[in-house]
């Protein structure tokens, strides 16, 4: 009934875990000192024990761990034309920074910035997988418009951008996309226009879509969204606890992402306090949901490696309980 | 009348960079890398002097990270596996793991040192209790607001002990006091604590926030100038400060600190025309918009030397000199 799945990035670095470091190849790469090959091989060795953590944990559905992003804008900026890069910005209330892509002429697709980290990561493992991409609204709040004379152009045209991602994902095979939405509740005044946004970016798309928005409450803005035309609807519930609930009363038709372990302190929640969570997941209706996935509030990459790995123990532990619940007590 | 300060950290020179590594894996000794600390901060205040610098600060050779370093003095605090800020950069979160206890002053020490050398005035430099708290892993207080009010009383002692050791300007950086304004109040009132009766001149560095969503607000943070970011955003953000009109002094950032590139003066004196056109010429200092520590040693010089010759020329323009 549950599957345990991540969201977003996932720590680029090991702490000598693993025998690859990024780190120092970029850093060298910054001194010529290393070859682009060299921080290429990097980022490869670097997905496959992102899969290998995320495998041995019991994740249910594995992601590259977006390992090339560092931001869920910037790449495709830099991706497709439109896009200048522009000064720093903090990332939400984080002390994790970004250059801000500034929109500088109409945004058009050039190619998929996320294919291909998708068909490497395919070729990674057996597993089943989750491939991810920024949702069209909030990749134009992302951004500072410099272009379009109304928001309505320039949500159309990223609603086009994340179509064509989409489409690009699942030509490379994907089953499932993740679509970043974190600025849905930090903007109640237009929820339509994100909705109407969303639906044009998946309506038709030949990908299951998970639409996760975290660091907010989505109390004034889940209503509309359920008549989306995506598979699944997800929310961080750790630093917003009220979305438990705003999720658990939608239509049984869609599949729900409840963001249980907050990915934002080295706090390790209690075993016993997740399995609770569970078990009103499962008294709320669960099974008849097409899907219901678990998952941390947000990326673990803000969290030190040892401790993202706790983390995402901690989450497949609780499910691995409610599954088996008489090996447990054995 | 429009002085020039810098906000905090320089680039450290290769061979402290190297020594810090070297005492990390226990090859040289505490007095050894003091001793090349004590060397770099004289080059720097030596430099800032040679370039014409107002107000100095002692150019924090002795920090990596300015949460870690405080956080590492304290009774209280452990310190976590390393977390990405931004691109390539990562830094060691602290971990508030039990009560927080203040034993002995944290950066009085570099502050006298770095007094010593000059006639001009040097910056007393902290880390507030917003930051500190945001900025660091909590597994102790109950809330949020517990860890930001105990942060408090710990720095207050502290900028009481930079007071009495001859500090007439005292920085008490908040850059994540925009994050969440739904906790200006606490931000404000933890600051309130701090300041409570200090007579030096306080400062406090905000940056790469949005500054909207806490103006004016933030004008009743107890300290008496604010010191902001505005060349990385292209001074668009000057707009927030027209009304209502800004009643503190303010140190405006008209050099990008995470650029390469080095401005050109007329680009420096554009941004300083700008800034007088919202702040009048008695409240204003200028300033990069950062820290410059993630610069080379000879772009950090370069950007200061620009930063001094565009306002001097202002100067002469407005015939202040």
């Amino acid at each position: 009934m549950f599957e345990a799945i991540l969201i977003g990035n996932q720590p680029k670095i090991f702490d000598g875990a693993h025998p690859v470091n990024l780190r120092a190849v970029r850093n060298q790469f910054d001194k010529e000192r290393a070859t682009a090959a060299e921080v290429e091989a990097a980022i490869r060795d670097t997905i496959r024990f992102t899969v290998s953590d995320q495998t041995d944990a019991g994740i249910d559905r594995i992601t590259d761990g977006r390992i090339r992003w560092d931001d869920p804008a910037t790449p495709l900026a830099a991706a497709h034309d439109g896009f200048a890069i522009g000064g720093l910005i903090r990332y939400f209330d984080n002390n994790v920074y970004y250059r801000r892509p500034v929109i500088t002429g109409p945004i058009k697709f050039v190619r998929s910035a996320a294919a291909e980290d998708f068909r490497f990561l395919k070729s990674c493992t057996d597993r089943p997988l989750m491939a991810s991409v920024c949702g069209p609204f909030s990749l134009a709040r992302f951004c500072q418009n410099e272009h379009y004379q109304d928001d309505g152009s320039l949500l159309a045209d990223c609603a086009q951008l994340v179509r064509r991602e989409l489409s690009a994902l699942a030509d490379a095979g994907a089953e499932w996309v993740q679509l970043d939405e974190p600025f849905l509740g930090f903007a109640p005044e237009r929820i339509k226009e994100a909705v109407a946004a969303i639906r044009d970016a998946v309506d038709g798309v030949r990908v299951k879509t998970l639409v996760y928005s975290y660091f907010c409450s989505l109390k004034t803005v889940i209503d509309p969204l359920w008549a989306l035309p995506v598979t699944a609807i997800g929310a961080d519930c750790a630093t917003h606890p009220e979305n438990f609930a705003l999720l658990c009363g939608g239509p049984s038709n869609k599949g729900r992402c409840f963001g249980l372990l907050d990915a934002r302190t080295t706090r390790l929640e209690p075993a016993g306090r997740i399995g609770l969570q569970l078990e009103r997941l499962i008294d709320q209706g669960a099974g008849q949901w097409p899907v219901c996935f678990v998952s941390p509030s947000a990326a673990l990459e803000f969290l030190p490696y040892e401790n993202a790995v706790r983390k995402m123990k901690r989450l497949t532990e609780a499910v691995r309980h409610v599954r088996q619940p008489a090996a447990q007590a054995d | 009348m429009l002085e020039t300060t810098s906000v905090g950290s320089f680039p450290k020179p290769p061979y402290l960079t190297k020594a810090r590594v070297e005492h990390q894996r226990g090859r040289i000794g505490d007095t050894e890398l003091v001793d090349l600390e004590r060397r770099a901060t004289s080059e720097w205040i030596r430099a800032q002097e040679q370039i014409g610098i107002d107000i100095l600060v002692h150019g924090e050779m002795e920090r990596g990270d300015m949460t870690t370093y405080f956080a590492e003095q304290l009774e209280g605090y452990g310190v976590s596996g390393l977390v990405r800020s931004y691109g390539n950069r990562y830094y060691r979160k602290p971990i508030i793991e039990s009560a927080l206890v203040r034993n002995k002053p944290m950066s009085v020490a570099a502050f006298e040192f770095a007094q010593s050398l000059t006639s001009r005035p040097v910056k007393g430099m902290l880390t507030g209790p917003y930051t500190m708290c945001d900025w660091s892993f909590d597994e102790h207080y109950a809330t949020r607001r517990d860890a930001v009010l105990a942060l408090a009383h710990i720095i207050h002692e502290e900028v009481a002990d930079l007071e009495a050791a001859g500090a007439r300007y005292i920085q008490i950086d908040e850059p994540a006091i925009s994050t969440r304004p739904d906790e200006i109040d606490l931000a404000i009132a933890a600051m309130a604590i701090v300041t409570d009766g200090i007579k030096a001149t306080t400062i406090s560095h905000i940056c790469y926030g949005d500054f909207r969503t806490i103006y004016p607000r933030i004008l009743s943070l107890p300290v008496d100038m604010l010191d902001l970011e505005f060349a990385n955003s292209h001074f668009n953000n000057l707009d927030i400060f027209r009304t209502p009109r800004f009643t503190k002094k303010i140190s405006v950032g008209v050099l990008d600190v995470h650029s390469h590139v080095l401005e050109s003066k007329e680009q420096v004196k554009e941004g300083i025309r700008r800034s007088l056109e919202v702040f009048s010429p008695e409240q204003v200092w200028f300033d990069p918009d950062c820290g410059l520590k993630t610069r080379t040693v000879d772009e950090a010089k370069d950007k200061l030397r620009v930063l001094v010759e565009a306002v001097q020329d202002i100067k002469r323009e407005m015939r202040l000199q």
